[in-house]
């Protein structure tokens, strides 16, 4: 029995999001490493989207009707902004002045505490539970929880060949 | 006329709070620095508990139900019993532990806390090496290896 016979089975239930996660984790690591198991998913998803195409039924648009039974609103006048003293002197004080400012106060800030620049250094912060993991070759399932207080499980695999579904099933500790 | 007069002094104070503002934000950004080093002393608490789960029949640790409930539905086990618990209280970069009964060494050094939660390094002797963010109160669970008829099992759960 090849391990594309014992992953078969748990396509269908792959593609349609019912597999357990360990199960689901499984497939997933056989489907990076086997063409032809991808290709029948592919056929499958293809179906998917060909049942949902002729299944849906087009809606009527209803927007243009909407919009003509909408009362017409006209714009306000602008000339009350426009009068304004604040409005009228903004955009002098912006730009120069207040970067001027800003530099100022950043230069200030690294004369006193030159190793701050690295707050001022984006640095990309990348989602999820495990950040960094070195397994020294093992192949490892990562199973990130999902809500609140769930946990997350990290766990080394011993063998590095795919299973048999009876011990994937309920995977045996 | 009234307009006219009120202007400038309008345009005075705004001047001055806009000024002032990026000087506040210098203050705001020394004063947090302060509180980063204020984060070096922290301490944090965590509990790391070591477990077995085995195929063998028995029962289940009642220390290790939430356990069993994040486990039982992916792995076939017969019973689940606590080898050890331990509550680590480590400052930032102060390493923790505990020894496996197979004789590794499992370190955790608390990194930083930060409002993603707590990021801890995990070394597993020759094992694992890993970087954790984790949250108040969510647990991390790491399967290990084979020992004896079933599997060791270390979880850690950061203090609230």
């Amino acid at each position: 029995m090849t391990s594309c016979d014992r992953i078969g089975p748990w396509l269908d239930g792959y593609h349609d999001g019912e597999l357990g996660l360990l199960r689901r984790w499984w497939v997933g690591r056989h489907l990076a490493g086997c063409s032809g198991c991808r290709s029948e998913l592919s056929g499958l998803l293809q179906i998917g989207d060909w049942m949902r195409e002729t299944s849906a039924v087009r809606e009527p648009d209803l927007w243009p009707g909407v919009v003509a039974r909408l009362p017409s609103v006209q714009a306000r006048p602008s000339a009350v902004a426009s009068s304004s003293p604040v409005r009228r002197w903004r955009p002098r004080l912006s730009t120069p002045v207040l970067g001027g400012a800003f530099a100022v106060a950043a230069a200030t800030v690294l004369l006193v505490r030159p190793e701050l620049s690295t707050l001022l250094t984006p640095v990309a912060q990348p989602a999820g539970v495990v950040r960094s993991l070195n397994s020294h070759g093992r192949p490892v399932m990562v199973l990130e929880g999902q809500k609140d207080a769930t946990a997350t499980i990290i766990w080394l695999m011993e063998e590095q060949h795919d299973p048999n579904p009876e011990e994937v099933a309920d995977v045996t500790i | 006329m009234s307009r006219s007069s009120g202007g400038p002094r309008l345009r005075l104070s705004v001047t001055a709070v806009l000024l002032g503002l990026p000087l506040l934000l210098a203050a705001a950004v020394l004063l947090l620095d302060g509180s980063a080093a204020a984060q070096a002393v922290r301490r944090v608490g965590l509990s790391l508990m070591v477990s077995h789960a085995s195929q063998r029949p028995g029962p289940i640790d009642p220390a290790a139900e939430w356990l069993d409930r994040s486990l039982r539905n992916e792995f076939r086990y017969q019973s689940l019993h606590v080898i050890e618990v331990r509550h680590l209280d480590l400052r930032l970069q102060e390493i923790g532990g505990v020894v496996l009964p197979t004789g590794k060494h499992v370190s955790i050094r608390p990194l930083h806390v930060g409002d993603g939660g707590l990021l801890i390094a995990v070394d597993i002797e020759g094992t694992l090496q890993t970087d954790l963010r984790v949250a108040n109160r969510n647990p991390v669970v790491i399967g290990v290896e084979r020992y004896q008829d079933g599997r060791l099992i270390v979880s850690l759960q950061p203090d609230e």
